[in-house]
């Protein structure tokens, strides 16, 4: 139990570390900006207690609010991403699963975890624009800087999740 | 009694979830007028710490920049010294006032900064800079980089403040065309962090695609003259009733690292008159 609370704590931190560091410089050609932070939230398993899913996504987006200047933007999508990944992941999972399957391309396949990540990531950039921008007034930039955002994130999360399980 | 505890066990996550989004969205909606908020900007002393180390590492990587501004600096000065010079031995008129350097220096001693972060693509972006209230910054002093102007100061924590780039949709800075002498307001729309619109040029008015951009001295905030950037396009403002000049800024947010706080001393009559404007503004709204 503490075990696991230590394991999730120490990813917590690296992947705030990363995002805060490093991605959120990066801007593909002036809109595109990776937030690869919300695969913390996508990771955890089936059944998990909905309490601390909420507490951690409200954490994670605080602290990535801290990055950005952008008080509660992250905060409450994050929030929102927690609340509803029990139910992404029950709409992804494959025939005869376990009770505590944790995502994955090993334990999904491909095509049901990609479809997984995929929607689950524009869920989290359309709140996290929609709430930034708080207009639609700029509604081409918003819509390029949520797909873009989407596909790179996608793109990455998915490197980050062979990673994770080569070792 | 009973189905009401089972229903609150079974469903008490959706009033967590319910008490988190109202702070998230109570912080969301107070940061632009809540002092105490400015904890949960990178201006706080953890993530400005963090931001200065990052910065300190990033800045040998942009040393070539740099450094090509510097020099792209020093000759700008040096044709401006050769101007000043041979201003000086021809003087047009002998009743001509024009404020010396010096005491523009002594009206708004400069303290050097170091930007630790910056944001370039939201709608409201803002810089991080390194001296805070104990260095004697204060909001409301100019900000100014080695090219040109950069911004206002906006919050202070200790040892951390958040700077208005010229590039944030509140940013609203007094302009005036350089040796012309018409007048507009700088806004940002939210597009290309390289240009500016300078609005509400009067009809009237005569200039150039290339002329250049200063600040008015309307406000206090910086002295009159100081260099923004240069006219790109001409368009006419939406009414029709004046025109809009994209200007493309001097200052390159990119690669911005070091600037200049303007610790301006405001005059007290300035500030007393300031004060009984808006005291006759707020007697106004409540008659």
């Amino acid at each position: 139990m503490i075990f696991s609370f230590v394991k999730r704590l120490f990813a917590f931190l690296l992947l705030i570390l990363v995002q805060g560091f490093f991605l959120n410089q990066v801007n593909v050609m002036g809109y595109a900006t990776p937030m690869v932070f919300i695969f913390f939230l996508l990771v955890f398993q089936r059944g998990s207690s909905r309490f601390s899913l909420l507490l951690w996504g409200f954490f994670l987006g605080l602290a990535m609010d801290l990055f950005t200047n952008t008080p509660g933007v992250g905060a409450a999508s994050c929030t929102l991403l927690g609340m509803i990944q029990p139910l992404l992941l029950e709409m992804f999972l494959p025939r005869d699963c376990a009770e505590d399957l944790s995502p994955s391309i090993k334990e999904q396949g491909l095509a049901k975890f990609c479809g997984y990540l995929l929607l689950s990531t524009f869920i989290f950039y359309v709140v996290y624009y929609l709430l930034l921008a708080f207009s639609l007034a700029h509604l081409e930039s918003l819509a390029i800087n949520i797909i873009g955002g989407t596909l790179f994130s996608f793109v990455l999360m998915l490197g980050l999740n062979s990673l994770y399980h080569r070792s | 009694m009973n189905n009401l505890l089972l229903f609150l066990q079974k469903y008490y996550y959706w009033f967590v979830f319910l008490i988190l989004e109202i702070v998230s969205l109570g912080l969301l909606f107070q940061y632009n007028n809540y002092q105490g908020s400015v904890y949960f900007t990178s201006a706080n002393v953890m993530s400005g710490y963090i931001h200065e180390v990052q910065s300190r590492i990033a800045s040998y990587f942009s040393l070539q920049q740099v450094n090509e501004d510097l020099t792209q600096q020093n000759v700008r000065l040096a044709m401006e010294l050769s101007d000043l010079r041979e201003r000086m031995i021809m003087p047009e008129d002998s009743t001509h006032y024009a404020p010396s350097v010096k005491s523009t220096l002594t009206e708004y001693p400069p303290l050097p900064a170091v930007v630790v972060n910056v944001t370039l693509n939201r709608k409201n972006n803002f810089l991080t800079i390194n001296k805070g209230e104990a260095d004697g910054v204060k909001p409301e002093m100019g900000v100014l980089g080695g090219n040109g102007l950069v911004g206002v100061v906006y919050k202070t924590t200790a040892h951390y403040s958040l700077v208005m780039p010229l590039i944030n949709t509140s940013s609203n800075i007094s302009c005036r065309i350089r040796n012309r002498g018409y007048f507009g307001y700088l806004r940002w729309n939210a597009e290309d962090s390289r240009y500016a619109m300078l609005e509400d040029v009067p009809r009237h008015a005569t200039f150039k695609k290339g002329d250049l951009v200063e600040t008015s001295g309307f406000s206090e905030m910086f002295p009159q003259g100081v260099f923004v950037g240069r006219i790109d396009e001409i368009y006419d403002s939406p009414d029709g009733l004046s025109y809009q000049l994209k200007v493309r800024l001097a200052v390159n947010f990119g690669h911005l690292r070091d600037v200049l706080i303007l610790q301006h001393r405001p005059s007290e009559e300035l500030e007393i008159l300031q004060e009984e404007v808006d005291n006759a503004n707020v007697k106004e709204e409540e008659s």
